[in-house]
């Protein structure tokens, strides 16, 4: 069984001009020790769909249908009271904007040491700060920094304090939302080694998400194309990146600049559609350089080609669909 | 990118005392009339030449309000007594009221504006309802028409001026939290699986503690008016206990007639402790950048 296994999730928004339907019937397995990075434009679905396994979407957000089993519990039904177990020790998170992630009157010696007394990691006050300590070492934050308030520190500093906080109660997954967005590249390339070492370290699985396809690229196992709340394709990185299949999936590596060539940056013309009223057929269609048909009428399905998916007609032509 | 140095917030009386800062002046000079006001109150009977409520005067006076002299230096009334003294006692009644009053909004306006703005939902929306409602009458007349029903005693004009006091404390309570309860740091408390009562208590709460600071400042100097408005109806304290609400009412009829210093120095007095309480909380308001609409 795989460490978390997503079925059929829908999520929504209930607005006052419709329903924007966020993530529509999503199947993701992820297992354990991998790093998967799920991409996609601002609003394709991504970080909704990370935010839903831990049941954190921001209001309205709703999951409609669907289930998320983590190691064989469901999630979507689980009590908020359970659930909360869940939430720090098996599955982290850490977010984007390290800015306003931490709490600004308090100190960042106080918000790590509480969540391990709360999740009886430590037994007192004490080893809850000695523990903190430890976590704020192993990020490269001397333990003197416990009595710092975050106002004290840079970005960089307070991305790696989060990080800290995190993984200092050891979960399973750490869900990374945009964690370095917010950052210079400098700091996000240490703060990417970061989480590769910690990962190594503590034997987590990573959920990364990201609209830098190139950055997912470098460190990911695993790949997930998200457009409009659907998945795209989903492969492992180096084969996602050498051979695309999915046309949104090639529209988005000829978007990224390379360094090392002169290849031209081409953008996909369009815009992602309007989420309250979807293109029928496939939401990516209006977009398409190779729209067909089928492609105006027919949602395609996420199809299994050896070990890669993707939703996408032009390959059920070739006959290796259901 | 930059390092951001600075001080932690928080507040330590020597800082206070040492620092520069905006609004400094203001809450200093509104904090020294307040335990200047405090102190006169508890030193009264060491302090007052005069019983507050006894003749003071030969009985040939009585009658007839005597103006200041070297003997009484705030006059006395028809009664004959020493105006001077009353003063001095008549502080007593209305900071014990506003006091109390205080705490009881303080009590119950904080916890409910914090969990009506954090939960939202119905609750939200009823609490919301009825504390505007409460909150668009003009505060005295509702006092009035509350300690009128219980009753008149200290307590139960303190109950009354509760009662007008609470939507101010939950209302800004309320729109702070919802502010608060956005910002990303109140998500990463949840996902480290913290309760929501930890995240109320320890998250939402001291950053929602500056505005609480100041609405009790500029609450109170509220609550001061209204209060002297009550024992000027006879609702809080009777006659001839020393207050200067009272005081101001029983001198009313002699005003006309020259006897200034009956009205004067007790007016005096209430405007004085309104502006100590004003001072402090505009003074907070600008050190903690808190803007105030009145």
């Amino acid at each position: 069984m795989a460490l978390l296994e997503i079925r059929g999730l829908n999520v929504e928004y209930p607005t006052l001009s419709g329903i924007v339907r966020a993530v529509v019937d999503a199947n993701l397995e992820v297992e354990g020790g991998e790093w998967v990075s799920i991409v996609g434009e601002s609003g394709s679905g991504k970080s909704t769909l990370a935010y839903s396994i831990t049941r954190l979407l921001p209001p309205p957000g709703r999951i409609r249908s669907g289930s998320i089993l983590y190691r064989g519990v469901d999630l979507v039904k689980l009590p908020e009271r359970e659930l909360r177990k869940y939430r720090g020790p098996e599955i982290g998170m850490i977010f984007q904007d390290p800015m306003t992630s931490l709490d600004p009157v308090r100190t960042i010696g106080d918000q790590i040491a509480e969540a391990l007394l709360e999740h009886g990691i430590a037994k007192d006050k004490a080893e809850a700060y000695s523990l903190a300590g430890d976590a704020l070492e192993e990020v490269g934050i001397p333990r003197n920094r416990l009595k710092s308030y975050p106002h004290q520190l840079s970005g960089g500093q307070r991305q790696r304090v989060l990080i800290a906080g995190a993984v200092a109660l050891n979960p399973r997954i750490l869900i990374a939302d945009e964690p370095t967005t917010a950052l210079d590249v400098v700091v996000q390339a240490k703060i990417m080694d970061l989480l590769e070492e910690l990962k190594e370290k503590h034997d987590m699985t990573i959920i990364f998400i990201t609209h830098d396809i190139a950055l997912a690229a470098e460190r990911s196992t695993r790949i997930v194309v998200m457009y409009a709340g659907h998945i795209m394709e989903d492969a492992p990185a180096e084969q996602l990146v050498e051979n695309p299949l999915h046309p949104y999936t090639q529209g988005l590596l000829n978007a990224t600049p390379d360094l090392w060539s002169d290849k031209r940056i081409e953008s996909i013309p369009g815009y992602p559609p309007d989420l309250r009223r979807p293109p029928p057929g496939c939401p990516f269609h209006p977009r398409c350089p190779r729209a067909w048909g089928l492609c105006r009428s027919e949602k395609p399905a996420l199809l299994d080609l050896n070990g890669r998916r993707v939703a996408c007609h032009l390959y059920r032509r070739e006959g290796a669909g259901r | 990118m930059a390092r951001i140095v600075g001080r932690p917030i928080g507040f330590s009386l020597a800082g206070m005392l040492r620092g520069r800062y905006p609004g400094k002046k203001m809450m200093l000079t509104g904090i020294f009339i307040i335990l200047f006001i405090i102190m006169i109150s508890i030193l009264a009977p060491y302090i007052s030449p005069y019983p507050p409520a006894q003749r003071s005067v030969p009985i040939s006076q009585l009658g007839t309000p005597q103006p200041p002299s070297w003997k009484h230096p705030m006059g006395t009334n028809n009664l004959g007594y020493d105006m001077f003294s009353r003063i001095l006692y008549g502080g007593r009644v209305i900071l014990y009221v506003v006091a109390l009053a205080a705490a009881i909004s303080l009590g119950i306006g904080v916890p409910l504006g914090l969990v009506s703005g954090f939960y939202a939902g119905k609750l939200d929306r009823i609490l919301s309802v009825t504390m505007d409602s409460i909150y668009a009458f003009p505060g005295i007349i509702l006092a009035i028409a509350i300690a009128s029903v219980l009753g008149p005693s200290p307590k139960n004009a303190a109950i009354s001026l509760s009662v007008v006091y609470i939507p101010t404390y939950y209302r800004m309570v309320r729109g702070k939290t919802l502010e608060i309860k956005e910002m990303l740091f109140i998500e990463a408390a949840k996902s480290l699986g913290l309760p929501d009562r930890i995240t109320l208590l320890r998250h939402v709460l001291p950053n929602v503690a500056p505005i609480i600071l100041v609405v009790f400042g500029l609450g109170s100097t509220d609550a001061i008016l209204t209060e002297a408005g009550l024992s000027f109806f006879g609702l809080t304290v009777t006659y001839p206990k020393p207050d200067w609400g009272l005081d101001l009412y029983m001198g009313k009829d002699y005003f006309l007639s020259g006897a200034w210093w009956l009205v004067f120095f007790p007016g005096l007095m209430i405007t004085l402790l309104a502006l100590g309480f004003a001072l402090l909380g505009e003074g907070l308001a600008e050190k903690l950048e808190i803007r105030t609409e009145r």
